[in-house]
């Protein structure tokens, strides 16, 4: 209930700042002469009389337009022409609308990667603006079915609502008199529902000089119309060279080589509304069967050999369902998200024993449910934002609350720094911070070279034991790291590492145990990643 | 709880705070792929495996990344 009840605040403030933002679309509109792309040809708007045209408003920067303009140029132009117009006989032009001036050979990347036949340049913007567009890509349908110069607005949306929704506007496009309709003498081409693939590969490492970890995901995402499906399935490994704190008359603990690893099986979707466009539906559903760290297997392995007579093997697994909400406020520039999300953990647990009393096997069934909130928008034209807050509540933990704060800044025409600060408490005592920095530098048009620094603390964990405490002391770590990046038009390909390095505090009373397991250690960490899209 | 209202009526008010006053125009800086919050791996840079050391870091994953549940 405490958990309904934050997180239910949370969201009718966050809803509340937000509202009324919202675009109006206003349907005054001028006509227009512009030079076709890199060439003193006139176009008119007006050459286009007694047809139906869609304005692409595009710049080879913008990621979505991508999509549009492709999907603009396959099924709608080169739908209607080969069924001879809309259902009223109607022809049907598509106009790419260039708004960027400066990088031609980019734009020219850009219109022959998407195949877009016509495009026209509107670099000062003032058709653009003259259709109120408040952000790209743009999608304007303009009739003249009179066979004048009298345009009429049909359709404008910022942001792509997808082919679908274009055709509907353009099919139900009819002349004021039904007798002017023309029977279509062409049979409705068959085109397929356009859809696309990603695959991408990271291979993650971290290591010491008694601890090896690896973790490899690979995420195949297939993009359907409106609906995005992502799939991933990671290995991960945990290899210690475990090894016992030395303790006067004990003489049982030994060390031991112990290797595990771990499946994760993951998959997310995520569904935009035709009704309701700025609406995206997300949902995720996955499960892991492992150990997820290697703390709870050096701790297992030691409770194994403290409690022979009472252990009892574990067998760590979870599942997860979530579902979640996103609205684009501020078309193409502001998003918000409101997530939920359950998991269940069968988890490796703590051993306790208390003079005169059995061995007490710690809970290995945990429920955590996570309400998160996210903010992302452009402040500046160099700026953008990203703010996170989320709500845990875990069983038989107090609640958990965290902050996250990113800001990605455009330093110059080559540089970029990414920044993300974070924090996190839990009753009674547990403080987290972190600070995160990426100063990415482009040096040419297909590498990028970056230098990368972490710093994070925290207060120690949660002990309320009474007698033997495996909660970590109070943790100190840094990160400082190279990396490397490529990128082509489909493909992009990343390396980064670098020394990391871990310093716990005191241990506790009751934490002398675990010297070895809370020990400084000096790691290496490399992360290599592809992606490419098809 | 207190924290957590403030905190979000700051997000909100910050994020809020600039809707509509950058014209598409502006936007070429910050519609870069490396200047977007990207899921894909090639533009994060924080290692997955950190999360196994740093327990107030982590954003999901359950009671075991959030930290040491077991600590008895």
């Amino acid at each position: 209930m405490r958990l309904l009840r934050v997180s239910f605040a949370i969201l009718v403030g966050s809803l509340l700042s937000v509202a009324g933002l919202r675009a109006s679309t206003s349907v005054v509109f001028p006509s227009f002469k512009l030079n076709r792309f890199e060439s003193e040809e006139l176009v008119k708007l007006d050459d286009f009389a007694g047809s139906i045209v869609i304005l692409d408003f595009f710049a080879y920067w913008c990621v979505p337009c991508r999509k549009a303009s492709s999907d603009l140029e396959e099924y709608v132009q080169k739908f209607y022409a080969a069924k001879g117009g809309n259902a009223a006989g109607f022809p049907v032009q598509v106009i790419s609308m260039n708004i960027e001036q400066g990088r031609a050979a980019k734009t020219r990347q850009y219109i022959k990667q998407t195949g877009v036949s016509l495009v026209l340049d509107d670099v000062d913007g003032k058709v653009y603006q003259s259709l109120n567009g408040r952000g790209i890509p743009y999608v304007v349908v303009l009739t003249e079915t009179a066979g004048g110069s009298h345009w009429e607005i049909s359709y404008s949306h910022a942001g792509y609502e997808g082919y679908e929704k274009v055709r509907e506007v353009i099919d139900s496009i009819r002349p004021d008199d039904p007798q002017a309709i023309r029977p279509l003498d062409k049979s409705t081409p068959d085109l397929a529902t356009p859809s696309a693939h990603g695959l991408e590969i990271g291979t993650d490492g971290l290591w010491s000089n008694d601890i090896f970890l690896t973790d490899t995901t690979a995420t195949h995402v297939f993009t359907r119309a409106v609906t995005e499906f992502r799939t991933s399935y990671s290995y991960s490994t945990l290899d210690l060279d475990y090894d016992p704190a030395e303790e006067a008359f004990v003489f049982w603990r030994q060390p031991a080589n112990i290797s595990e690893s771990r499946h994760t099986l993951q998959e997310a979707i995520r569904h935009t509304f035709n009704d309701w466009p700025s609406l995206t539906l997300n949902g995720a559903l996955g499960g892991y069967d492992g150990y997820q760290d290697y703390r709870s297997l050096w701790l297992n392995e030691f409770y194994r050999q403290e409690y022979p007579d009472g252990y009892i093997d574990a067998e760590p697994w979870g599942v997860n369902a979530g579902i979640g909400l996103r609205w684009e406020f501020a078309p193409t520039t502001g998003f918000f998200q409101f997530d939920y999300a359950w998991q269940k953990d069968e988890i490796a647990p703590g051993y306790e024993k208390k003079p005169f009393e059995p061995l007490a096997r710690g809970r290995d069934d945990l429920d955590t449910h996570t309400v998160r909130v996210m903010l992302e928008n452009i402040l500046t034209p160099s700026l953008r934002s990203q703010m996170m807050g989320l709500v845990m509540d875990t069983t038989g933990r107090e609640l958990r609350y965290g902050g996250q704060a990113s800001l990605n800044w455009a330093l110059a025409e080559s540089w970029v720094l990414r920044s993300t600060v974070g924090y996190s408490e839990e009753a009674p005592r547990f403080k987290a911070w972190f600070v995160d920095e990426t100063l990415e530098m482009d040096i040419d048009e297909q590498w990028y070279f970056s230098l990368t620094g972490r710093w994070y603390t925290d207060t120690g964990e949660i002990d309320d034991s009474l007698l033997l405490s495996s909660a970590a002391p109070e943790l100190e770590t840094w990160h400082i790291g190279l990396g490397i990046r490529w990128q082509g038009a489909n493909s992009a390909v990343k390396l980064s590492g670098g020394p990391y390095f871990t310093r716990y505090g005191a241990l506790g009373p009751y934490t002398e145990s675990f010297h070895n397991l809370y020990r400084g250690r000096d790691w290496g960490i490399v992360q290599l990643a592809f992606t490419h899209q098809f | 709880m207190r924290k957590m209202l403030l905190f979000s009526l700051l997000v909100c008010a910050v994020g809020c705070a600039s809707v509509g006053q950058v014209g598409i125009s502006e936007q070429r800086l910050v519609s870069k792929p490396n200047m977007l919050f990207s899921q894909s791996g090639v533009f994060i840079y924080q290692n997955r495996l950190i999360a196994q050391i740093e327990p107030g870091s982590a954003t999901s994953g359950g009671a075991q990344a959030a930290g040491c549940t077991s600590c008895k």
